[in-house]
């Protein structure tokens, strides 16, 4: 009984740090000086973007039910962008893209096995992180 | 003690989904020098619904199959030298690469290279390369693609 209890407590803290990869970025780095921080309420996304289920071209079904936004200033560069990669590391690395030493990042947070419930883009140029939540499902 | 064990391996798993860049692909990533581009198993789903056809050729058989494109590319003199060398250091046989094609044409220079991975998984590197351009781009594709679906690709 022990073993199963333990075996589940680990199975249960792996999926617990995927869920909660980013939320310890943005806990953590809003509260500094010079950060901007917009988290937009559920209400107001349900009014504004709830018509929006698709992106040209882009094979997906869309449905939005969150939204934050963080921007860093320079001082907290490396910092910030060590937390992102470790952050970064619990979750499915959809897109990466280097050019001239800027560098954007798209992750996505499986729910099963064909659709996502998160989708952050980090841009490092400008030190800003942007989480959508809600269901995203490749069609 | 075997269910602990492959819950533990559960466990592990679903904390290493992003853990599928190569190593050549990481020492690349924060090269300045160097465009990188990293396209993951999520985006690759989206191409496959869609229909796929470059130069008449159907490849949603092989992009289905795909779980990585890892692409490096410089068009600098002095890092196109440097990541052709990197390349053909990092993919050769020495490092248990199969050499599937080499071409060379004047000053331009294509190989590919072939390795397999554990859980039927294959590695495919195309290094091309052009002196006149000085650029070398390298392209990394993973996934369980066979040499017998590239010989299968069917021309529309």
């Amino acid at each position: 009984m022990k073993k199963l209890i333990f075996t589940l407590l680990i199975l249960f803290s792996s999926l617990v740090a995927s869920a909660a990869a980013f939320d310890s970025v943005f806990s953590k780095f809003k509260k500094i000086d010079g950060a901007e921080y917009v988290k937009v309420p559920g209400l107001l996304v349900r009014l504004s973007a709830s018509k929006f289920t698709q992106v040209d071209s882009l094979p997906m079904d869309i449905k939005i039910t969150g939204i934050r936004v963080l921007e860093v200033p320079k001082s907290a560069g490396s910092k910030f962008d060590k937390a992102i990669e470790d952050a970064g590391k619990n979750c499915e690395l959809m897109l990466e893209t280097t050019d001239n030493g800027e560098k954007a990042i798209i992750w996505v947070e499986p729910k099963g096995n064909k659709s996502y419930n998160k989708m952050i883009i980090y841009s490092a140029d400008d030190r800003s992180l942007v989480e959508l939540s809600g269901k995203f499902c490749p069609k | 003690m075997k269910k602990f064990i492959l819950t533990l391996l559960l466990a592990l798993v679903s904390t290493v989904g992003a853990m599928a860049q190569t190593k050549f692909y990481e020492s690349c990533r924060n090269n300045p020098e160097f465009e990188t581009v990293y396209i993951g198993k999520a985006m690759l789903r989206m191409v496959n619904s869609s229909k796929l056809h470059v130069q008449g050729m159907n490849l949603n058989t092989v992009v289905d199959k795909l779980e990585s494109i890892q692409v490096i590319t410089t068009e600098k003199k002095k890092p196109a030298k440097q990541l052709k060398e990197a390349a053909y250091t990092e993919f050769s046989p020495a490092t248990q690469y199969e050499i599937m094609m080499e071409a060379n044409d004047n000053d331009d220079t294509t190989t590919i290279f072939y390795k397999k991975l554990k859980n039927n998984s294959n590695e495919y590197v195309l290094i091309n390369s052009s002196n006149d351009f000085h650029e070398t781009t390298v392209i990394i594709l993973t996934g369980s693609i066979t040499p017998e679906d590239l010989k299968n690709l069917k021309r529309l």
